[in-house]
């Protein structure tokens, strides 16, 4: 048994020489100084001995590797309460969710002892914890719970106005009757005739359109586009009911006056 | 078919604003009643919920729809511009069919018709303007012809098409009007 001994001090050394050598070599780094306990269980054996000293690898069992540093070490679990971040873009305005704070007393309703499968007692305890809990971080203890409002979507729909007002800002156009289609006598006589009601002689107007059906009544505005002989004619929404006739538009050669005349009788 | 009361309608969009129109004139344009609709812009949910058949829904149904129960004198035909041709068809025991300029040489003498399709007619209906082009639905070829009657009878009063120009014209202001609201 004596190479037993032997041995177990030869390693203890190697161990020590180990140790201080990675003492000395770390500098000033920090070093964690284990303190293995090498429980080696020396199961013996009748083994022979046959004069000589035979060493035989040592069995270790567990190793148990403390390290001091970390046995005083507290774990300290710190509670982060994350709240939802909403990062939803604006909803529709058609769709209304509503949020709503619920008391605890209502998660009672809902969860009752028996459906958590637990006690009743129990579950009184949890509330009374969590009620401390919310005591002590000063906290108001709720539940939030969503509750879908109505899920009011609405049709496409428009409104319909009276845009009276607007159309009167639209002119009504017209364009002149050509009078070039009348036969030649025709035309000189219905000219005469027109021009007679202005007192002015043919020679003294310039004639600018002739326009069938033009209201007599209701016109707030007007305007002719000599180039085209198109007019234009600004209408009252008020005037419903009105006659129409035929309107000559000449222009004094002299003074340049435009001179309007209407004949109740219809060209065309 | 006496035209003592026309009806012009017109829809049109911009910027994904749908506004529509109808004015009820008397034979010689002039307006009896005008209503529009305020300009539809459908919402995000509305765009994803209706799909394919939004602009088919807001354009029938929201606006044509709409417009042609709020007039209160009732013509039998009311004219639709070109732009649209789903528009045209018989609605609310209504007709609307659609009407516009073509340049067309053939037809030369006022009152020449000519008739391409079953649902379509071109009538020469003023010697100096293009011929008169007008459609309407397959299930309304039974009014074709009272539809060209009756733009022979107005020829003369008015341009059957400057009402609708009219129509147009008050829309764009219209949409201009509320394009900052």
């Amino acid at each position: 048994m004596g190479g037993f001994s032997k041995s177990k001090k030869v390693i203890q050394r190697a161990w020590e020489k180990f140790k201080d050598s990675f003492r000395w070599n770390t500098g000033n780094l920090r070093v964690y100084e284990f303190h293995p306990v090498i429980d080696s269980a020396i199961k013996e054996k009748n083994y022979e001995i046959q004069g000589e000293t035979v060493d035989y690898p040592l069995e270790f069992s567990d190793v148990e590797i403390r390290d001091d540093n970390l046995q005083d070490t507290e774990v300290k679990e710190e509670i982060i309460e994350l709240e939802p971040v909403i990062t939803a873009e604006t909803p529709p305005e058609q769709i209304e969710a509503e949020v709503k704070e619920e008391s605890l007393d209502n998660i009672d309703a809902l969860i009752t002892a028996q459906e958590m499968g637990i006690m009743e007692t129990e579950a009184r305890g949890l509330n009374a914890s969590f009620n401390n809990a919310a005591s002590i971080k000063g906290l108001k203890v709720s539940a939030l719970a969503a509750v879908i409002k109505q899920l009011s979507f609405r049709q496409v729909d428009s409104a319909i106005r009276n845009g009276e007002e607007i159309l009167a800002q639209v002119p009504i156009r017209r364009n002149s009757l050509s009078i070039f289609k009348m036969s030649a006598p025709a035309r000189m006589a219905y000219w005469k005739e027109i021009v007679e009601q202005t007192g002015k002689k043919p020679a003294e107007l310039d004639l600018l359109g002739i326009f069938s059906h033009v209201p007599t009544r209701g016109i707030t505005k007007a305007s002719i586009d000599q180039t085209t002989g198109s007019l234009k004619l600004w209408y009252s929404p008020d005037q419903k009911k009105n006659k129409a006739a035929t309107l000559l538009i000449a222009r004094d050669r002299n003074s340049k006056e435009i001179i309007r005349v209407f004949d109740r009788r219809t060209l065309s | 078919m006496a035209a003592n009361t026309l009806g012009f309608f017109s829809c049109m969009s911009s910027n994904g604003r749908y506004v529509g129109a109808i004015m009820i004139t008397d034979a010689e344009g002039i307006p009896q009643e005008f209503k529009y609709t305020e300009p539809v812009k459908p919402t995000r949910l509305q765009t994803i919920l209706y799909g394919g058949s939004l602009e088919k829904y807001i354009k029938h149904e929201v606006i044509r729809g709409k417009l042609i129960k709020s007039v209160s004198k009732k013509p039998e035909i009311i004219f639709a511009n070109n732009s649209d041709p789903t528009m045209m068809g018989k609605y609310d025991g209504l007709s609307i069919v659609l009407i516009h300029r073509a340049r067309i040489k053939d037809l030369e003498e006022v009152g020449q018709v000519k008739q391409p399709k079953e649902n379509e007619l071109i009538i020469k209906d003023h010697e100096s303007r293009d011929p008169l082009r007008i459609i309407c639905a397959p299930d309304d070829v039974a009014n074709l012809q009272k539809i060209s009657e009756m733009a022979m009878e107005i020829k003369y009063k008015l341009d059957i098409i400057e009402p609708l120009e009219r129509v147009d014209t008050a829309l764009d202001a219209i949409l201009k009007e509320t394009s900052n609201k």
